[in-house]
């Protein structure tokens, strides 16, 4: 891992920016910089797609105003400043999150018919050890597919077992919004294991 | 059985059954239904397994930039620079 190894690679753009002391180079800002970025967006935002375009917004926003970075803060320091105000502008459109919500419901209603039956039931999951051991990690991403909020009540309840009652006291949601969150973040991510773990083995 | 077999209606009882117990109405004809309906019982039974890997900390829930996401952002990056 040399995530911060200035060797020039094929490919790299080498050429120094007028008034920059370090060469911008993008691979290197993403290597040293992107995984910490993103996981602060990701953190504050309804999914990867939005993250990722926040961090690009970021990286974009900081090359063009590279002139005004003096150095004496840490480049690091810099970016999560400027990554730190996309995020306040981007959740200033709070109707995001209700149209990431509004869109899981209407899905979780098309697993079923009219009349309430399965469309397509749950799949039978392997019992084998391979299988467990890679389930961890796509829950972990089915976990990340869901609407940000949702998945942090899935993960107050389903993983540090935080009472019901009570994340419905700290989240100011009625009892009966978090059930239906709740419910909707369980089926998605059962549903999205289906897809991503078993994959093509599906049935 | 009167009343229709709706799995979404299970389905929604089987989650909220995980928060907290179920009146007894609800919970009889929750109970109706499971006895009748292998899916819904799978359906019971991985949610039951997720939370038990979750809170055994198998799913260990750290956040990473995937490759392809990586790709794409050095690719726009290079494009703005490219272009000043």
């Amino acid at each position: 891992m040399n995530a911060r190894a200035m060797t020039p690679k094929p490919g790299t753009i080498r050429k120094k920016a007028p008034g920059t002391a370090a060469p911008l180079d993008p691979e290197r800002w993403v290597a040293a910089h992107g995984e910490v970025l993103f996981r602060y967006a990701r953190r504050r935002v309804d999914d990867d797609a939005a993250a990722e375009d926040l961090v690009q917004e970021t990286l974009l926003a900081a090359w063009r105003g590279r002139e005004a970075f003096d150095g004496r803060a840490s480049e690091r320091t810099w970016l999560v400043a400027i990554l730190r105000r996309k995020i306040v502008d981007h959740l200033r459109d709070a109707a995001a999150g209700a149209r990431a919500e509004s869109r899981l419901a209407r899905w979780v209603e098309e697993r079923f018919t009219e009349a309430g039956k399965w469309r397509q039931g749950p799949a039978r999951w392997p019992r084998d050890q391979d299988s467990r051991h890679a389930l961890g990690a796509a829950i972990v991403a089915c976990i990340e597919r869901l609407p940000a909020e949702t998945a942090e009540l899935f993960l107050l309840r389903e993983q540090h077992d935080v009472p019901a009652e009570r994340v419905a006291e700290q989240t100011g949601l009625s009892p009966n919004a978090l059930a239906a969150r709740l419910f909707r973040a369980r089926t998605a991510l059962r549903d999205c294991l289906d897809r991503t773990w078993l994959g093509e083995r599906r049935r | 059985m009167t009343e229709p077999r709706s799995c979404r209606r299970a389905t929604a009882r089987i989650s909220a059954a995980m928060d907290g117990p179920l009146p007894a109405a609800p919970r009889l004809r929750l109970l109706a239904h499971l006895a009748c309906c292998g899916p819904c019982r799978r359906y019971r039974g991985q949610l039951a397994l997720l939370r038990r890997l979750l809170r055994a900390g198998e799913a260990e829930t750290t956040i990473r930039l995937s490759p392809d996401a990586r790709r794409r952002l050095v690719a726009r990056l290079r494009e703005a620079i490219e272009r000043g």
